[in-house]
C-alpha cells in the first residue's frame, strides 16, 4: 500500500469527524476494501481495467450549509485515492454570500497500457483546476479559470536502431499549465470572450532497458542513451461566440483562433557496443532545434428564419483552417571508437523545413416544415477541403423526418455526398447513410428507445477499391418507477462493421485489409430499495462473431448495501469478469473481485 | 386578475409550504442550486394547497422555466445544444427529475449505441463506470462557445492526453486533418488502445500504400509498425516518426 491512501483516508476520517460536530454539516463516506483472484492473463486484464486490491473511496461527500455565514454552501466531494482504483477525483465548491463561485477540482486517471511486452506504459495524468466566477457585475459574467495537467512516471518504448529494436525506459516528465479569462456579456446581444494561455513543457529523460531486452540475440548492444530535451509548446487561445435574434430571426457566430508555438531542443546521445563492444562502440550524438509555429482558425455561423409559422429556414456554415511551419536544423555526430582507442567522426548536418496546411469548409441549407406532430426537413451541404495540391469539393443532399406524439415519437435521417479528388486513398468517394430512431413512452416511469444507423462508402478500384459497410442498432429499455428509488433498464446493440481496402505491399506487390466485426452487446442493470436494504447489479454480454478476431466477454457486478444503527451503512461487493479470444488463448482472463463496504452517513 | 393573484401566490409560496408533502423533494433540493421556491418551476396554483391534484400545478416545468434563471441556454429556432432541439430534445428529458443531480450515463438512454459502445472490452472509462459524458462533448452548447465539431475532436482530446495533438516538428498528417478518430473508437473498441482495426499493420498499410521494400511483412518487427515509428503522433527531432 502507497502512503497516500492511509493518508486520505485519515484525512477524511478527521474530516467526518469535524463535519459530525458541526451541525451545518451533511453528506457521508462510504470506503471500500477489495478482494481479487485472477487466473489467466494478468496483464491482458489489466490493459483493460487497471483495477487492483486494497482500499478506495466509493465516495465522499461533505456539505455545509448555512444562510447566516460568509459562504453559506461548501461541498467537497472525492472518489477513488486508494490503489485498488485508477481514478481519483475531488471537488472541492464554496459558494460565497457575495455573487461568487470557487471551485477547486483534482482527478488522477492512470495509464495502463501493458499490451505486449516491452510497450509498457506506467504513468498517471493528474489534472488540477481553480475556477472563480463573479456574476455580481451588472454587464455580464466574469469567470477566471487556472489549470495544471501533469503527465508523470515512466514508459517502455522500442528504440530502433541498427536494423534491430531495442528498449529504451523514458522517465515522463510532461506537463501544461493555462489560465484563461472569460466575458459573458448580458444584453440584446449576448457574447462571450475568452482569451486563453497554454503552456506545455516535456522534460521526458531516456535510458537503456537492460532488464527488458528484446534484442539480446543481437550481438550490438545499447550501452546508453541520454537526453535532455526540453519541448516548450506555447498556446495562446482566443474564443468568441455571440447569438443573436428573436422568434424570427436567430443567429450565432462563434471563433476560436490558436496561434500555437513550439520550440523543441533535442540533444540525444545513443551508444552501441558492436559486437558486445569486441568490434569497439559507436555513437550517435544528435544536437537538433526545432521549432513549428502553427495558426489554427475555425468558425462557424448559424443562421435560422421563421418564414412563415411552420415554415424554418436554416443555413449553417463551418471553416477550419490549420497551418503549420515547421523548421529542424542542427548535426548528427557519428562518432566511431575502436578497441585501440581510435576515433573515427563524422558530421552530417540535419536542416528540414516543411508547411502543414488545409482548409476545411463546409455549408448547409436546411428548410423546415414543423407540423404539430410531423417535422420534415430537406437540404443540401456541400463542403471543401484544400490539403496541399489537392482541391476537393463534395455535394450531398439530406431528408429527415420526425413525427412526435404525446408518447412515441420517430425520427429518420438520409445523407447522400460524393466528391472526385482525393486527399487520402481510404477516403470514401461515395457515402450513403441513414439512421432511424424512435421511442415511446408507454406507460409513467418507463421509456423505450432504439437506434438503426446503415451506412455505405467506397471508393474505385484506381484508388484503393474501398469497400464500407456499417449496420448497427440498438434499443434501451428503461424503468424508473417515481414512487420509489428504483432503476431497471436492458440495452442491447449490435454492430456489424465489414470493410475492404485493397493494400499496395511493401515491393508493390498487391494485398487486401479485411475488417470484420459482429458485435452484440447486451446489459441488463438494476437498482432496488427495500426499507433498509439497496440492492443493484448488472449483467454485460459482449459476443463478437466478426472473422476478424472474435471475442467473447461476460462481466458481472452485484452490491448489497444495509443501513445500519447511528447513520452508518454495510455493504458487500462481488464482480467477475472474463474475457475470451476465439482464436488463441494467451490473453483469456477471469477476474472474480469482492470486498465489503463501510460508509457513515452524516444527517 | 385571476393572473395577478396567481403571481403573487407564487411569489409568496415557499419551499417550506410543499415540504409536507414532497418530503421526498425537499431533501433533494437541500444544498443545490434549486433550492428555491417550488412555484418558481412548477407554477403552483392556490387551488393545489387547498386541494393538491395534478391539474393544479405544472408537473414537469416547461423549459421556459428553466430559462428564466439559465438565459444562455435559450434558442427559438436553432437546434441549439448540438441536435437536441431539433429532437424537441426538452431540458426535463435529461434532467428528469429536475432536483437531484442527472446520472452519468444519462444520456445512454437516448444514444443506446453510445452507451454500448462503452460496454467493449477497452473503453474510455473512468473506473468502472463509462467516462462521463461532459468531459468530452459541452452537451448543453452555451451559446455554442464549446462545442466538439468547433475545438476540434483533437482539441478535446488534449485535455487529458496533451503530448500527443502538437504541433510537432514532424506531424502525422491524418491525425491533424481528421482527428483522433481517424485511427482511434473515442467510446470503446473490441481493440486495444480503442484502435479501429484489430492489427495495427492492416490499420497504417490501408494507408501507406507502395512503401520500401526493406519492410519484410514475414517478420514480425516489420509487421508491428508502431515497434520503430514510436512517434506515431509526431515526432519533434524524426522524419520517420522514429523518436518523439
Amino acid at each position: 500500500m502507497d502512503l497516500k491512501t492511509p493518508l486520505a483516508i485519515t484525512v477524511a476520517v478527521c474530516l467526518c469527524a469535524a463535519a459530525a460536530n458541526a451541525q451545518q454539516w451533511n453528506g457521508g463516506a462510504t470506503v471500500a476494501v477489495a478482494g481479487q483472484s485472477l487466473s489467466g492473463n494478468e496483464e491482458s486484464f489489466y490493459s483493460q481495467r487497471d483495477i487492483h486490491r486494497g482500499f478506495t473511496f466509493e465516495d465522499l461527500l461533505l456539505q455545509r450549509k448555512s444562510e447566516d455565514a460568509f459562504a453559506p454552501l461548501i461541498t467537497f466531494r472525492a472518489s477513488g485515492f486508494g490503489q485498488a482504483a485508477e481514478t481519483s477525483r475531488a471537488r472541492f465548491d464554496v459558494r460565497f454570500r457575495a455573487p461568487l463561485t470557487l471551485s477547486l477540482t483534482y482527478d488522477r486517471r492512470d495509464s495502463f497500457f501493458a499490451l505486449e511486452n516491452p510497450l509498457r506504459d506506467e504513468s498517471k495524468i493528474e489534472r488540477w483546476g481553480a475556477r472563480a466566477a463573479y456574476d455580481g457585475l451588472s454587464s455580464g459574467k466574469l469567470t477566471l479559470e487556472l489549470r495544471r495537467l501533469s503527465h508523470r512516471g515512466s514508459a517502455i518504448t522500442p528504440l530502433f536502431a541498427l536494423n534491430e529494436v531495442y528498449p529504451l525506459l523514458t522517465d515522463l516528465n510532461q506537463r501544461s499549465d493555462e489560465v484563461s479569462v472569460r466575458f459573458d456579456s448580458r444584453g440584446p446581444v449576448p457574447f462571450s470572450f475568452e482569451q486563453s494561455f497554454a503552456r506545455q513543457q516535456r522534460r521526458d529523460r531516456i535510458s537503456p532497458d537492460a532488464a527488458n531486452a528484446i534484442g539480446v540475440t543481437d550481438p550490438d548492444l545499447l550501452l546508453a542513451s541520454s537526453t535532455a530535451r526540453n519541448d516548450v509548446q506555447n498556446m495562446p487561445t482566443s474564443r468568441l461566440s455571440t447569438s443573436f435574434g428573436g422568434s424570427q430571426f436567430e443567429g450565432v457566430v462563434a471563433m476560436r483562433y490558436t496561434p500555437a508555438k513550439l520550440s523543441a531542443t533535442v540533444p540525444v546521445t545513443t551508444t552501441f557496443g558492436i559486437d558486445r563492444g569486441n568490434a569497439g562502440n559507436i555513437s550517435f550524438i544528435d544536437s537538433v532545434t526545432g521549432s513549428a509555429s502553427r495558426d489554427a482558425f475555425a468558425g462557424n455561423t448559424r443562421f435560422a428564419w421563421r418564414l412563415a409559422p411552420r415554415w424554418i429556414a436554416r443555413a449553417t456554415t463551418d471553416y477550419r483552417n490549420t497551418s503549420t511551419d515547421t523548421t529542424l536544423l542542427g548535426q548528427r555526430l557519428i562518432q566511431m571508437i575502436n578497441p585501440n582507442g581510435a576515433t573515427l567522426e563524422l558530421t552530417a548536418p540535419l536542416s528540414n523545413h516543411s508547411i502543414l496546411s488545409f482548409t476545411d469548409a463546409s455549408e448547409r441549407v436546411e428548410l423546415e416544415r414543423a407540423g404539430d406532430r410531423l417535422t420534415i426537413r430537406a437540404g443540401v451541404l456541400a463542403s471543401q477541403r484544400y490539403f496541399g495540391d489537392t482541391h476537393r469539393h463534395s455535394t450531398g443532399e439530406t431528408l429527415s423526418a420526425s413525427w412526435r406524439g404525446s408518447r412515441f415519437f420517430t425520427t429518420a435521417d438520409a445523407e447522400h455526398g460524393s466528391f472526385e479528388h482525393y486527399v487520402f486513398r481510404t477516403d470514401p468517394q461515395k457515402v450513403n447513410r441513414a439512421h432511424f430512431r424512435a421511442g415511446t413512452v408507454p406507460r409513467p416511469g418507463w421509456s423505450v428507445q432504439g437506434e438503426g444507423r446503415f451506412e455505405r462508402g467506397e471508393n474505385p478500384a484506381g484508388v484503393a477499391n474501398l469497400s464500407h459497410r456499417l449496420n448497427s442498432g440498438s434499443v434501451d429499455v428503461t424503468f424508473a418507477p417515481r414512487d420509489r428509488d428504483a432503476l431497471f433498464s436492458v440495452n442491447v446493440g449490435t454492430t456489424n462493421l465489414h470493410t475492404r481496402t485493397d493494400l499496395v505491399l511493401p515491393g508493390n506487390s498487391a494485398g487486401t485489409s479485411i475488417y470484420d466485426l459482429s458485435l452484440l452487446t447486451a446489459t441488463a442493470h438494476g437498482e432496488y430499495s427495500i426499507q433498509r436494504v439497496r440492492i443493484s447489479g448488472s449483467l454485460t454480454r459482449a459476443r463478437d462473431n466478426g472473422s476478424t478476431w472474435p471475442v467473447r466477454t461476460w462481466n458481472g457486478d452485484a452490491r448489497v448495501m444495509v443501513r445500519g444503527p447511528s447513520r452508518s451503512e454495510f455493504g458487500v461487493f462481488g464482480e467477475r469478469w472474463s474475457y475470451n479470444e476465439q482464436l488463441a488463448s494467451s490473453a483469456d482472463f477471469g477476474v472474480t473481485r469482492y470486498g465489503v463496504l463501510l460508509g457513515w452517513r452524516l444527517p | 386578475m385571476i393572473v395577478l393573484a396567481s403571481a403573487l401566490f407564487a411569489a409568496v409560496l415557499s419551499a417550506g409550504d410543499c415540504t409536507p408533502c414532497h418530503e421526498d423533494a425537499a431533501k433533494a433540493f437541500e444544498g443545490s442550486p434549486h433550492a428555491t421556491a417550488c412555484a418558481t418551476c412548477h407554477d403552483v396554483q392556490p387551488a393545489h394547497l387547498e386541494s393538491p391534484s395534478k391539474e393544479t400545478v405544472t408537473r414537469i416545468p416547461k423549459d421556459d422555466a428553466c430559462i428564466s434563471c439559465h438565459p444562455s441556454q435559450k434558442s427559438h429556432i436553432l437546434p441549439a445544444a448540438v441536435a437536441h432541439d431539433a429532437q424537441r430534445v426538452s431540458c426535463a428529458s435529461c434532467h428528469f427529475k429536475g432536483h437531484v443531480v442527472t446520472r452519468a450515463d444519462n444520456c445512454g438512454s437516448c444514444h443506446p449505441s453510445q452507451r454500448a459502445a462503452f460496454q467493449r472490452p477497452y473503453a474510455h472509462r473512468d473506473g468502472r463506470a463509462p467516462l462521463a459524458c461532459n468531459e468530452c462533448h459541452r452537451v448543453h452548447d452555451e451559446r455554442h462557445s464549446d462545442r466538439l465539431g468547433l475545438m476540434s475532436v483533437s482539441s478535446a482530446c488534449s485535455e487529458c492526453h496533451m503530448d500527443v495533438v502538437g504541433p510537432h516538428v514532424f506531424e502525422h498528417a491524418p491525425q491533424q486533418v481528421s482527428g483522433c478518430s481517424t485511427c482511434h473508437e473515442s467510446h470503446g473498441s473490441v481493440n486495444p488502445r480503442l484502435l479501429k482495426r484489430a492489427s495495427v499493420t492492416t490499420l497504417c498499410l490501408e494507408c501507406h500504400a507502395g512503401i520500401s521494400a526493406t519492410h519484410d511483412l514475414t517478420q514480425a518487427k516489420y509487421r508491428a509498425c508502431v515497434s520503430c515509428h514510436v512517434a506515431i503522433h509526431g515526432s519533434n527531432r524524426d522524419a520517420n516518426l522514429f523518436d518523439r
